[in-house]
């Protein structure tokens, strides 16, 4: 086998010069050693360092005859096929494999590899000592990051603003769109709303109007009638002030005691028509005894409810019944229609369904049983009716009426055609009608003021003659509610006993106040701060939102409904 | 006493955040907000403007290290001061938030400052730390001599292995084909002691000319150190051949410490560069994710 060894002698850009060899012999070999085909004269050669053998097809087989292997096309190698062009780096010698020329079966280009190629290889394969020539970049890194976390966190939400259409795409996203802006959990009942944004965020940098709050909390009150009181005091007054959302489901509503006290704890030196029971600023250390509404109409029959503080010396609740209710709670019991039965205070106070309020008394269900309203030995089991003073006037005369006419009555002092027995059908003189329903008449007032004065209405009640003459009961006026500027549940102090609180036990006089003023209620409640006693806010008891329901369009009935609700103080 | 990036200025920074985080905790204390604390109270808003601010300031750092003419102040007293108040932003941006997290930009951009301002606190033990091994470990000598040195010694093995055998030539040869100084980030981070097998190889190869003196001694597979040993033994073992041979086993010895010390100062360098890969990258992510949490917070007020 003939092979062509072409040796470049001298490179330049005129051109090549080459001499040419011939070489005889299946494998050309090169190395470092005086006996190989290709002799290269360098320490980084072996002696025998690789061969290349001519296989068919024009291609060449080259193998690496050392373990540190051959630099073939740049890639270190062991053993490698390759065609025409592939080239053998070793040390600063590359061998070229040609297209064999005729007359020849193979061929290669023997040259010195360019010192500026050799330069750039070393730069290429220079070490690596640090990590930016490692390749790591922290400018680019920064800068991707950058505009990745603004793109996400700011670019998505800010479309999603602006591009309402773009929404259901946007919310579908992993990251959440606006989401991810949302500072912490919505309160609980806004929660159906919530994943809206601009049921309450207008955007563009505007804070949170009332006017979104009202769109659902129409009929929701002020705290105060701005007529009476300057509301600018409050400062800052919009709904958000103090309803601050996002931070967790449970806490929309204030129950701070500085909610109250910032403006209360001395307020009435900041207006001149604020009264000093309105300042406040603890439970436990600083709050006013308690005053109570009492019932009272004017001369003219208006109604004008009088406050007066529990503490006042002889205060008195005039409600024109009497009832001593020591008596009733005699510890040796009451004369019942069964014998005598002990009573307590469930045996006529109960409780209404919430629970919160005791239901008013009625005599019909909590009276009547043992106050029989008999009037005649005659008919025993016949009572007036209760309440209707013109019914029971009524109802005697037309019992003692039917009496004398139907005559029969057993009465020595009657006259006699009251005493004789009639046969039904039979027939009276107009004489005889007259003289018995003259009878009847006198029998009638002769009870009526027995039962007005003495026996029956007169044992609870204070009754009196009009001009006229005629029996009547002076109105009954009992407070239903004692503290409308304050909310007690009774059920919520179930675990206590209603003398805890009310001294019944020993109470003579239906015109008592059985309530307990503010040291009983401290006994066991104090301030916010307290830690030896139940911590009690200002909302424990009160509402903020107790006064005119604040000025805006189009007020409904229901609204108007709710704000009398608020200012009325119910009269049982 | 020497006057570091910790005690600059007589500890002016130190105490500087010192009061900073005092104010900051005792107003978060006394603060009674409306509500749960959080970053929309009139505090949370001060103490996040704080934190914004030095958020800022802290990454101005990476231009003012760069300004060379800059006569604000040292260069040690800025990075004592960004050290001191990096370290103050972690409670002052825990107390901004009320200690509210939640799945949400708020809160990534908490976390991103508590992965810079950690990875800054790696910088600093490694700047503190790694200079003084990076010393002990060059032993006086500079970088660039030691990476000379190994190629000296890799010219030098040549010729001593191709006096010896052109297989002893052939494994230095490969021994240098395959010795890798530096490399990519994990080669740095993370060297392998694979840099001679050809020391090991003549070393086990004398081992085994010794242990093959000995009767019943274990032999070990490596074929290419038997054609050593073979080759040994005929040419009689006390010849010139031999000299030659442990010479360069001294080379190889001298190549192999020089190498390990090597990757041993690449690594430290690499580790106290590494961090700023964190630190730096995910500081620009902290900004677009607090420009984000600021827009975010008055865009829907």
């Amino acid at each position: 086998m003939r092979w062509l060894i072409r040796r470049v002698t001298r490179q330049a850009k005129s051109g090549a010069a080459f001499e040419e060899d011939i070489h005889y012999g299946d494998v050309l070999t090169l190395g470092r050693g005086a006996d190989q085909a290709i002799f290269l004269p360098d320490l980084r050669a072996a002696l025998a360092h690789a061969r290349v053998t001519s296989i068919s097809g024009g291609q060449y087989r080259i193998e690496s005859l050392i373990t540190a292997g051959v630099r073939v096309n740049g890639s270190i190698v062991s053993a490698i096929t390759a065609g025409p062009g592939a080239t053998i780096d070793i040390g600063t010698t590359r061998v070229q494999l040609l297209e064999p020329p005729r007359d020849y079966e193979a061929a290669v280009e023997v040259s010195q590899i360019d010192k500026a190629e050799i330069a750039a290889q070393e730069r290429a394969r220079a070490p690596k000592l640090t990590l930016s020539e490692a390749g790591l970049r922290k400018r680019l890194l920064s800068w991707s990051m950058f505009f990745v976390v603004l793109l996400i966190a700011l670019g998505v939400p800010l479309f999603a603003h602006y591009f309402p259409s773009a929404r259901p795409l946007t919310d579908r996203l992993p990251i959440a769109s606006r989401g991810q802006w949302e500072s912490g959990p919505l309160a609980a009942s806004h929660h159906f709303f919530g994943r809206e944004c601009t049921t309450c965020h207008e955007g563009g940098f505007s804070a949170v109007r009332d006017q979104a709050c009202r769109s659902c909390h129409q009929i929701t009150p002020g705290h105060a009638d701005p007529k009476k009181y300057d509301m600018s005091l409050l400062g800052d007054d919009r709904c958000a002030f103090c309803h601050r959302d996002h931070n967790g489901v449970d806490a929309l509503v204030r129950a701070d005691q500085e909610l109250c006290s910032d403006c209360h704890k001395a307020l009435s030196k900041r207006g001149d028509k604020l009264p000093k029971q309105l300042d406040v600023s603890d439970f436990g250390s600083d709050h006013p005894a308690f005053v109570v509404t009492l019932p009272q109409w004017t001369a003219a029959g208006q109604y004008a409810p009088v406050r007066a503080a529990l503490a006042t010396e002889g205060i008195k609740e005039a409600s024109g019944l009497k009832f001593p209710h020591d008596t009733h709670l005699n510890e040796d019991g009451i004369r019942g229609p069964a014998g005598d039965e002990k009573l307590d205070c469930a045996s006529c106070h109960r409780p209404e369904a919430g629970g919160a309020r005791i239901q008013p008394i009625s005599f019909e269900s909590d009276c009547q049983r043992c106050h029989l309203l008999t009037f005649s030995v005659r008919g025993a089991d016949r009572q007036v009716q209760h309440g209707k003073v013109a019914e029971v006037g009524f109802a005697v005369q037309e019992f003692f009426a039917r009496e004398a006419l139907e005559g029969g009555f057993d009465q020595v002092d009657a006259p006699t055609v009251v005493r004789v027995r009639r046969r039904p059908g039979q027939s009276v003189t107009p004489q005889e009608r007259a003289e018995a329903l003259t009878w009847a008449r006198d029998q009638a007032t002769t009870t009526l003021d027995r039962l007005f004065d003495g026996q029956a209405c007169s044992e609870c009640h204070s009754t009196y003659r009009d001009e006229a003459g005629a029996w009547n009961v002076k109105p009954v006026r009992v407070t239903g509610i004692w503290f409308p500027r304050a909310e007690f549940s009774h059920r919520k102090h179930d675990t206590m006993t209603c003398v805890d609180c009310h001294p019944a036990a020993t109470s003579t006089e239906s015109s008592d106040l059985l309530l307990p003023d503010i040291d009983n209620c401290r006994g066991c409640h104090g301030g916010e701060h307290v830690d030896d006693k139940v911590p009690s806010t200002c909302i424990s008891c009160h509402g903020f939102h107790t006064g005119p329901l604040v000025q805006h369009e189009a007020r409904s009935a229901a609204d108007t409904r709710k704000q009398n609700s608020a200012a009325i103080v119910t009269v049982k | 006493m020497h006057e570091s990036i910790f005690n600059h200025a007589g500890l002016r920074y130190l105490w500087v955040s010192l009061t900073l985080l005092t104010g900051s905790v005792v107003a978060y204390l006394w603060h009674d907000p409306i509500g749960v604390p959080n970053g929309g109270t009139w505090l949370g808003y001060t103490l996040g403007t704080i934190a914004a601010l030095l958020i800022l300031w802290l990454m101005w750092f990476g231009i003012r290290k760069r300004r060379y003419s800059s006569s604000m102040g040292t260069l040690r007293g800025w990075l004592s001061a960004h050290i001191y108040l990096g370290t103050a932003l972690l409670l002052i941006g825990l107390l901004h938030s009320g200690f509210q997290l939640g799945f949400n930009i708020h809160t990534l951009t908490l976390l991103l400052m508590f992965i810079v301002i950690f990875s800054g606190f790696f910088g600093v033990y490694a700047y503190v730390r790694f200079p003084s091994l990076m010393t002990r470990n060059r032993d006086s000598a500079s970088r660039q001599a030691i990476i000379d040195e190994i190629h000296d010694i890799d010219q030098n093995s040549l010729v001593f292995a191709d006096a010896v055998d052109p297989k002893i030539h052939a494994t230095i040869l490969r021994s240098i084909g395959r010795t890798r100084l530096g490399g990519g980030v994990r080669a740095l981070l993370f060297p392998r002691d694979d840099s001679d097998s050809a020391l090991d190889q003549v070393r086990e190869y004398l081992d085994k000319r010794d242990a093959e003196r000995r009767p019943g001694a274990q032999t070990r597979d490596m074929p290419t150190m038997f054609a050593m040993v073979d080759f040994l033994a005929a040419s009689g073992g006390a010849d010139n051949k031999n000299v030659q041979l442990r010479k360069l086993m001294d080379l190889l010895a001298r190549k192999k410490s020089l190498s390990g010390r090597l990757s041993r100062d690449l690594q430290l360098q690499a580790l106290m560069e590494i961090w700023l890969y964190v630190h730096v990258p995910l500081s620009f992510a902290l900004l677009a994710a607090l420009s984000a949490h600021v827009v975010s917070v008055f865009f829907y007020w």
